[in-house]
């Protein structure tokens, strides 16, 4: 029943749902099985019940009534005692297959006539029973008295057949068939009927997989209908999009990450070997220092590689410190009134070793009047420069470089063009990203850590103005252009600059400088003493408390990161001294974050300053010390 | 029934009568017919004639145009034993609603006025002179004769198998005007018809 059941399921619904093991469809069949073959059970049974009891009624019936026609028909032969007669009328029950036997019993209870069908199996009693009807087995046995015209004549016994197991059997067979045929008709119809049931669910079940199978987030369930499965398959759709978007961001900034990641390990691989590159001839220098038999004019072409070395480490970690301070948000302006062409001119200046050594021509096309911008003319010039070496780097010897300045509306425009490599269009638009140096030019490449263009468009930007790049093609030369807003305030004279190799008359300090790397405090102590400083040194905070007590200096440089007690608790016990009320603590850390900054505050400094130290930034805090 | 107790072992025998006996009174208790069960009379020929001609009178229709008499009687000549158990039965059992009475008829002339003549075995004398004056009357006219039906009689008694039969002349009962139930008919052991 139940196999060939579900290869009717089977025929009926392909099966379509994989990885379902009980589908929504089979459950819905197994229901319509379920009750209809109960509700047949249930009907069937009450019919056959109804009809068993019906059967009997009818049957009961049947034989009263052929006992009456038989009193009818025998009265007279019981009446004139004529057996024969009587015998005869019931022989004529052989027409009756439904009576087995009868008899006659007279007024004395004795068997007067009787009949039997086929070869006699009943026997019939000699004395005549009690009368009424009787079920017993498969026979129904009816005894009745025989009256005629009020008269008592004698009794009437009749037996028939009783099949309740044929009838059972019968009955079976129709229910049976009945059953089936319900079965069909009902799983035909609950097929067709289920299908605007299932037939939604299976396409969001489909769609469900799909999205598993494939990690597609794309596809949607189509709402057929208004109901649960409606609001579900719209549910779905709902969470499906939810998490397209999320992925799409996901990806976004995996992508992002991933590449801003690989811009990084560049980076650091540049930036290696960007150091390492001065390292050498400041190693040969070192040797030929320590050679006894160095010619002035040798130790002077070797204190020359020296100072050049440096200088362009310099360069490289200030261009690192100042992309992670834009990048962090940290980097200050020094706004002044400065004058255009001064911040050119310096910059004209910076590049001319990079021009020199590669024969490039620079021609500087300044506007006719003065432009005078409200900048910092530190960063100013470090934009123009890195504008400049840019060009020189990217651009084959013996190039053309210029450089124009004019008045464009509300901004100063300076634009450097040159007949270099050029640029694809497509490179253009990352051009300003931190880190990235243009593909394939690698061959051509002076070095430098690509940071030079990030690092003047986020100059450019502090200051409120757009930095643009142009390029007419790759071998087509390039040019860049900064806008600077231009300040209407009247001209004054720019103020000059702090210069910073003359070391400026200034009123002498009492100053101590404590740092447990000697070199770093001594090299410190001996620019200071050269100024024409007082100047006390301590190696660790123990020997700077004692000295301090002594010297009471007026300015304090201390380093923080010392073994013992550090630079912050110096600081505290130097703050706990009545004479230090009116020094200057300035703390020295190797970290420039904002946190240093404020625990150094915590502790008692006035300022802060990050390693290495520029001497001339000491030069501006002595030169605050004065005018304070 | 003596046959059946003749047949069984004696006690058994004692055993049926007394059942018997019982179940008779029963039927007396049960039944208002008590007659037909009396045993004594049952098995008394003269009983018997006076049972059957009570029952006749069920099976007969007499024509309706005759003026209907208060009473219904029975004229019995020639055999006082049958005409004794009919005075004994009739008071009790009334025919086609009617009171029924016997009359003991010793002439011809007594015979006349009766629905239903009864001539016995101890009638001396011609049948066919008895029952001329009935003629095309609706009177039924039984006889116990051996050739009663060709004297003229409408149902005659006869003994077939040591059981007292009838037979039916359809001719006597159509001249007399009466119409005999086929029920009848069927236990006649002869039926004489033109």
């Amino acid at each position: 029943m139940t196999s060939s059941v579900r290869r009717i399921a089977r025929w009926l619904w392909p099966v379509k749902a994989q990885g379902v093991r009980h589908s929504m469809r089979g459950k819905l069949m197994w229901v319509v099985v379920f009750t209809t073959t109960t509700a047949l059970l249930l009907a069937g049974g009450a019919t056959l019940l109804r009809d068993l009891d019906r059967y009997r009624t009818s049957q009961s019936a049947e034989l009263l009534t052929e006992a009456d026609i038989l009193s009818l028909a025998t009265a007279p032969a019981l009446a004139f005692d004529d057996r024969e007669t009587a015998t005869r009328i019931l022989t004529g029950l052989r027409t009756r297959p439904a009576v087995l036997a009868a008899a006659l019993y007279d007024t004395q209870g004795s068997l007067f006539a009787q009949y039997a069908r086929g070869n006699g199996a009943i026997l019939l009693a000699e004395r005549v029973g009690p009368p009424g009807l009787r079920v017993i087995a498969n026979r129904i046995e009816l005894t009745k008295t025989i009256a005629d015209k009020g008269e008592w004549l004698g009794t009437i016994y009749l037996v028939s057949a009783y099949d309740v197991s044929g009838a059972l059997r019968d009955y079976a067979r129709i229910l049976a068939l009945v059953a089936v045929l319900s079965l069909a008709v009902a799983l035909v119809l609950s097929t067709l009927l289920q299908r605007a049931l299932t037939a939604p669910l299976d396409a969001m079940a489909n769609v469900a997989r799909q999205v598993i199978g494939q990690r597609d987030y794309s596809l949607r369930a189509s709402k057929t209908t208004q109901d649960e499965v409606g609001v579900v398959v719209e549910a779905f759709n709902s969470m499906l999009g939810e998490v397209q978007d999320r992925t799409r961001a996901l990806e976004a900034t995996n992508s992002a990450l991933a590449e801003s990641d690989k811009r990084k390990d560049i980076f650091i691989a540049t930036l290696a070997h960007e150091l390492r590159n001065p390292l050498a001839p400041l190693r040969i220098a070192g040797r030929l220092l320590a050679s006894p038999a160095l010619t002035p004019a040798q130790l002077e072409e070797t204190r020359a590689i020296i100072g050049r070395q440096t200088s362009h480490m310099a360069l490289l970690l200030d261009d690192l410190l100042d992309a992670s301070r834009i990048t962090r948000g940290a980097l200050q302006l020094k706004k002044d009134v400065v004058d255009l062409a001064d911040c050119v001119a310096a910059a004209v200046e910076a590049a001319k070793p990079l021009f020199d050594r590669k024969r490039h021509r620079l021609s500087v096309l300044a506007a006719a009047e003065p432009i005078v911008l409200e900048a910092d003319p530190v960063r100013l010039t470090q934009i123009i420069t890195n504008l400049l070496t840019n060009a020189g780097k990217y651009t084959d010897p013996g190039g053309e470089i210029s450089l124009r300045t004019q008045v464009q509306d509300r901004f100063a425009l300076v634009s450097v063009r040159d007949s270099g490599i050029g640029l694809a269009p497509e490179a253009i638009p990352k051009l300003f990203e931190m880190f990235s140096q243009v593909q394939g030019a690698g061959t051509r490449s002076e070095g430098g850590l690509g940071i030079g263009l990030a690092l003047a468009k986020g100059l450019v930007t502090l200051h409120g103005g757009r930095i643009e790049a142009h390029s007419e093609g790759l071998g087509r030369g390039s040019e860049f252009r900064v806008y600077l807003p231009r300040t209407v305030r009247a001209s004054g004279a720019p103020e000059g600059n702090p210069d910073d190799g003359e070391v400026k008359s200034a009123s002498t300090r009492r100053v101590l400088v404590v740092d447990d790397n000697r070199d770093a405090a001594d090299g410190l102590a001996l620019f200071l003493r050269i100024a024409g400083h007082e100047v006390a040194v301590a190696y660790n905070a123990s020997d700077a408390l004692s000295v301090a007590d002594r010297t009471q200096p007026q300015l304090l440089l201390l380093d923080i990161g010392m073994p013992g007690m550090n630079g912050y608790e110096l600081a505290r016990r130097i703050r706990d001294r009545p004479w230090s009320a009116h020094s200057v603590l300035v703390a020295i850390t190797g970290w420039g974050q904002e946190e240093d900054k404020r625990r150094a505050g915590q502790a008692g400094f006035d300022q802060h300053m990050t390693k290495p130290i520029d001497p001339a930034a000491i030069q501006t805090l002595l030169h605050d010390l004065d005018r304070g | 029934m003596a046959l059946v107790a003749s047949s069984s072992p004696p006690a058994v025998g004692r055993r049926r009568v007394a059942a018997l006996v019982c179940l008779a009174l029963l039927g007396l208790l049960v039944c208002e017919s008590s007659v037909p069960g009396n045993a004594a009379e049952l098995y008394s020929e003269s009983s018997v004639k006076a049972v059957y001609l009570y029952r006749f009178a069920g099976y007969v229709e007499w024509p309706s145009e005759t003026p209907t008499p208060t009473r219904f009687t029975i004229a019995v000549m020639g055999d006082d034993q049958v005409a004794e158990a009919l005075s004994r039965l009739l008071p009790q059992h009334p025919i086609s609603g009617q009171t029924a009475e016997v009359r003991v008829a010793h002439r011809v002339a007594d015979l006349a006025g009766a629905q239903m003549i009864y001539i016995g075995e101890g009638h001396r004398g011609d049948l066919r002179d008895a029952l001329a004056g009935v003629e095309h009357r609706p009177v039924l006219v039984v006889t116990s004769e051996m050739d009663g039906l060709a004297a003229g009689s409408t149902v005659n008694f006869v003994q077939a198998n040591n059981k007292i039969r009838f037979e039916i002349s359809l001719d006597a009962a159509t001249r007399a005007g009466l119409k005999i139930s086929s029920q009848l008919l069927a236990l006649a052991v002869r039926i004489q018809h033109d």
